[in-house]
């Protein structure tokens, strides 16, 4: 069971603008937060040693409800 | 099969007790609440090891005493009034003196707003006394910085006199300032423990001067006066017997609101509990939950149901209106700078829910404990099923309401949407549902007998189901609910939690367990060391936190005045160990503890603080909610409200931090800062916009290879 998920996210220079110790609700760890548009890059891992990085692009148009989503491995 | 145990109960009741305290602990992590350390666990800690309490019978030498004592009924008149006297002392004996005290009955809820709770003020020689009290439990709230709290029980016709004397502390002299540094005289001194009600717990006197006596570590306090804004909040940071200055700065132009509360039917409510949380929107670590400025504006209405609320920042602003025997609601009210804002507040009629608990044959089932709960208006009340299995729970706030229905190896849960005025029925069967079913041997296939499994659903559902094994080392764990997916927590006989063994991944209606224990499972070891502050002396005013990684389950800490601490019986395993110091926590690395292995941490000693302040450019007027702090490893360790829109003097650990300002709208890039221990860092930062996202991550559980491996 993985109940604890640590999330980094960074924009595409590097700066941090997350860092979470998050707590899933039926396996769905969610984030809310404000960000510029940009590229972003995030790194997750859980306690059982599963992560993931990847990154994404935040448009100026986009809704403020957008969810992107990703699994872990 | 064996059946359901004394033992197994206990078992049960003792995993719910501590599956609580994770999410207690989960909460302080992820809640970020600051003021949550200071009102939670150092309250209790400072109440368990002060005991300020020289507790007597009333003497016959004391013709007060005597008097009320031949005037009381006997003992032996259930209907015969008791009364209490309340002797005030500082620790340097000194009596305190203008101390608001409050007495509540212990059948209304902490939060519960009740004509039935008491109020008094110590007089010249700190005496508070209540009389014409009904027989029965009591708490007793000393509205002081000790956060002073006893629960008493009184007799019928008993006369009680309790001294209580205060921790010795450290003595605070204080200031409130406006922004142009003038003293304000007639602010309001508040704790940052909500619970203490409408009453401050001081006020300033001329040129803003107030003073504190017996002020323990930590301690957070902030000021609201009639035309500014609230302070930003100060903790009182030393050792007792210290003397400190502090400066509360309150902040700009402010504004109020008038308005009355009616009943349903338009009736004019007196007493009704007016509270402007200044409630936040929920941020990320809060996994949804809101957060909740402490230093919020607290009002009662009076006879003809009006109030005045003066000293709110210019904001719109929740208002929340509680008041016993009606309906709880919430409102919006835009608070203008310099102005006054009407709102007419219209509580609801009550709802009730009444029905009940089933067995599978239809049956009554008795003594099912069954509790209502909602956002707003919180634990609302409790009942119990009753030899028919009848149930009833009255006065509850109408709205989303969630029941819970609580039994030994049972725990479900429903949620009702409710009308005002509404006496709905609500029929619960507790059907017998799934089991899981399974041998527990050692390595040489020998059977466990006693041991205790406790299964716990972590995914599709909050179900819970305990059984014991049997002497053939069998086990049956019942009421499992479909679509969900547990984690047996596996505990040998008499052995605490963390448990001896857990195992993932189990869904009830498959195939009977067969679970292995190894040898090495039984063994326990411990978790030692001593914490000193930066002068070297015990550390006053933390807490230490040892939390088992794998089961989540946090470990009960034997902490002594020395500094020192030690957590045993513990199972091998992760452990993750933090200081909570006020406001923050300190991460301590992580320890790996072999089976039966003792690891002695030696002597931690903590740095000397430093403090931090902020200073914003705001061009596009952003409104700044929050700081969240984290430690150079990118590890929360704090946040603090920005309720006024700056941070004055906030202790800070020392060392690399990242620092992030959170509110609607605003960019969530973090920024580095580097305090030196005693250092006053003063920064500016630039508020930028953002737009808001939401990001959702789901994972591949390894969960099936894990069990199979353990079968």
């Amino acid at each position: 069971m993985t109940r604890l998920l640590y999330l980094k996210l960074n924009d595409a220079s590097g700066r941090l603008f997350s860092s979470e110790r998050l707590v899933h609700r039926d396996g769905i760890f969610k984030l809310e937060t404000f960000l510029p548009p940009g590229l972003y890059s995030f790194l997750g891992r859980c306690l059982t040693g599963a992560s993931a990085e990847g990154s994404f692009e935040l448009g100026a148009s986009m809704s403020a409800k957008q969810v992107f989503e990703f699994t872990l491995h | 099969m064996p059946q359901p145990s004394r033992r197994t109960t206990a078992i049960f009741v003792a995993a719910l007790v501590l599956l609580a305290a994770w999410l207690w602990v989960a909460g302080r992590e992820t809640r970020l609440s600051p003021d949550a350390v200071p009102s939670g666990g150092i309250a209790a800690d400072l109440d368990l090891k002060a005991k300020p309490i020289a507790e007597q019978l009333a003497s016959s030498a004391d013709p007060a005493q005597a008097e009320r004592k031949e005037l009381a009924p006997l003992a032996s008149n259930p209907a015969a009034p008791a009364s209490l006297r309340i002797e005030l002392r500082y620790s340097n004996g000194d009596a305190g003196v203008d101390l608001q005290v409050v007495l509540k009955p212990h059948d209304i809820g902490r939060h519960a707003v009740s004509a039935r709770r008491l109020r008094g003020q110590s007089d010249a020689a700190g005496r508070a006394e209540f009389a014409q009290l009904t027989a029965g439990k009591y708490q007793l709230q000393v509205l002081h910085p000790s956060q002073f709290e006893h629960d008493l029980s009184l007799a019928p016709g008993e006369a009680r006199t309790l001294t209580i004397q205060f921790d010795a502390g450290i003595l605070v002299r204080g200031q409130v300032l406006d922004r142009e540094s003038r003293g304000v005289a007639g602010a309001a001194i508040w704790s940052l423990v909500d619970e203490m009600g409408t009453s401050p717990i001081a006020m300033s006197g001329p040129g803003g001067q107030f003073l504190l006596r017996d002020v323990q570590p930590y301690f957070g306090i902030g000021a609201t006066s009639q035309i500014h804004s609230p302070s930003p909040r100060t903790w009182i940071q030393g050792d007792p017997g210290d003397e400190v200055e502090i400066k509360l700065i309150l902040q700009g132009a402010s504004g109020t609101v008038r308005g009355r509360v009616l009943s349903a039917d338009s009736q004019a409510v007196a007493g009704a509990l007016v509270v402007f949380p200044n409630r936040r929107l929920p941020w990320t670590f809060l996994n949804g939950d809101p957060m909740e400025s402490v230093t919020q504006v607290r009002c009662r209405t009076d006879a003809e149901g009006r109030f005045l609320a003066e000293g709110l920042p210019p904001f719109e602003l929740t208002v929340e209106v509680s008041a016993e025997g009606h309906g709880s609601i919430e409102d919006k009210v835009l608070v203008q700078a310099g102005r006054s804002s009407e709102i007419t507040l219209r509580l609801t009629d009550t709802a009730q829910i009444h029905g009940r608990v089933l067995d599978e044959n239809g049956l009554g089932l008795a003594d099912i404990r069954v509790s209502a709960s909602s956002r707003l208006a919180g634990a609302m009340g409790e009942s119990t099923s009753d030899a028919n299995g009848a149930y009833r729970l009255a006065d509850l706030t109408p709205g989303t309401i969630n029941l819970q229905f609580l039994a030994a190896g049972k725990n479900l849960h429903e949620e009702l949407r409710v009308l005002a005025g509404e006496d709905r029925l609500f029929d619960l069967t507790f059907a017998s549902g799934l089991q899981v079913t399974g041998l527990l041997v050692d390595k040489l296939g020998a059977p466990l007998d006693e041991w205790s499994i406790a299964a716990v659903a972590y995914r599709g559902g909050s179900d819970f189901s305990a059984a014991e094994t049997d002497q053939r080392g069998e086990f049956r764990l019942e009421h499992m609910q479909p679509g969900c997916t547990y984690r047996l927590n596996i505990s040998a006989p008499d052995s605490g939690f963390p448990p001896n063994l857990l195992l993932d991944g189990i869904r009830p209606g498959t195939e009977p367990l067969r679970i292995v224990v190894p040898d090495n499972a039984l063994q326990r070891g411990s978790i030692r060391g001593r914490v000193l502050d930066a002068k070297g002396k015990p550390m006053q005013g933390f807490h230490m936190r040892v939390m088992h990684m794998q089961s989540e389950f946090p470990c009960s800490v034997d902490l002594r005045d020395d500094g020192e601490f030690l957590a045993e019986d513990l199972p091998a395993g992760r452990y993750w160990i933090f200081i909570a110091l006020g406001p923050q926590l300190r991460n301590l690395p992580d320890v790996e503890l072999s089976p039966g292995e003792d690891v002695d941490l030696g002597t931690i000693q903590a740095e000397e603080l430093g403090s931090l302040s902020l200073q914003f450019l705001n061009p596009l007027g952003l409104r700044p909610q929050a700081l969240a702090i984290f430690d150079q490893d990118m590890r929360w360790i704090g946040s603090v409200d920005l309720l006024a829109g700056g941070l004055t003097d906030y202790p800070m650990l020392p060392g690399s931090h990242f620092i992030q300002v959170q509110g609607e709208g605003l960019s969530s890039r973090a920024a580095q800062v580097v305090i030196r221990p005693g250092e006053q860092k003063v920064m500016q930062l630039r508020l930028e916009s953002g737009v808001k996202t939401e990001l959702q991550f789901s994972f591949a559980d390894p969960e099936h290879a894990m069990t199979r491996s353990m079968r």
